[in-house]
């Protein structure tokens, strides 16, 4: 019985992975195509906040998704059936909002006009689509505070900790070699998809090491 | 830190997530402290003890002695 339900666990793991890497890498290719001519993508700090917008709005997407349909829900979120999805109801959604939103903004603040190119949206409307992002996103992280439980209000300070030394060691250390003259700085957009990147694998980390990645 | 907390719950013919529901957090945090991925926090070992009706160190085994 409990090969039974390791080979279930394990095929599930499997599908997930799977599945996450194939639609994430569809995605950014059908966007990235679709976006070259308006875009400059050969831009490092714009092809990274077009990354990881589209991580966190796929991340946003599959987590609405399953709070919206529990049933189907409980195929591709780890959780142990569909019941435990409707009892987080109240904590996926907003945590899907929150990831959405700052994918919006990262992805508004990458199809801004760079180098010859127009862009997909002017600087005017990608700061007020980030400006309206950066509030929505503030008040709802504000309201997720009341309904998370211990368990993972540790794992948001674990990982906000873990996100701050990287980001010092990665962007402190960066600039003390841009400032001695070895490497140039990076581009504004760069810093901040490069910790929006960074809290996303101080999560990760996090919330593997506790086994929580692991089907349950 | 290891814990008896499944054999309690189980004892009393509760679910994780009913449990959980009896403490005031979430199924999963229930799962986490019985996989022992989490040590809960002191307020709700006591009310683990409270709702099982035994002392905090029958849920949770410390083997830790003081040095003379």
């Amino acid at each position: 019985m409990n090969q039974v339900m390791d080979g279930a666990k394990t095929r599930k793991l499997i599908v997930q992975l799977v599945s996450g890497a194939v639609v994430g890498a569809l995605v950014t290719f059908f966007f990235l195509n679709s976006a070259e001519k308006a875009a400059d993508f050969d831009d490092p700090a714009r092809l990274a906040a077009v990354a990881a917008g589209i991580i966190y709005i796929l991340m946003g997407g599959i987590v609405a998704i399953g709070a919206m349909m529990p049933g189907a829900g409980a195929k591709f979120l780890n959780v142990e059936d569909a019941a435990e999805i409707v009892e987080e109801r109240g904590k996926l959604g907003p945590s899907a909002i929150v990831c959405m939103l700052v994918g919006v903004m990262l992805l508004a603040l990458a199809l801004t006009p760079g180098g010859d190119l127009p862009g997909v949206v002017s600087r005017e409307v990608a700061g007020y689509i980030a400006a309206a992002s950066f509030a929505a996103l503030v008040v709802v992280s504000l309201w997720i505070r009341g309904k998370i439980d211990e368990f993972n209000r540790s794992l948001g300070t674990e990982s906000a900790a873990l996100a701050l030394y990287l980001s010092t060691l990665l962007f402190g250390g960066w600039g003390a070699l841009a400032h001695l003259g070895y490497v140039e700085w990076i581009a504004p957009l760069g810093v901040l998809a490069g910790f929006a990147l960074l809290q996303l694998a101080a999560m990760f980390w996090v919330v593997g090491r506790r086994g929580l990645l692991m089907p349950r | 830190m290891e814990n008896r907390v499944k054999t309690h719950r189980e004892a009393h013919g509760w679910s994780q997530g009913e449990l959980g529901r009896r403490l005031g957090v979430s199924r999963q945090t229930i799962n986490a402290v019985e996989t022992d991925k989490y040590d809960p926090s002191l307020p709700l070992a006591l009310r683990m003890a409270k709702l099982f009706a035994v002392p905090v160190d029958q849920i949770f085994l410390d083997h830790w002695e003081p040095q003379e």
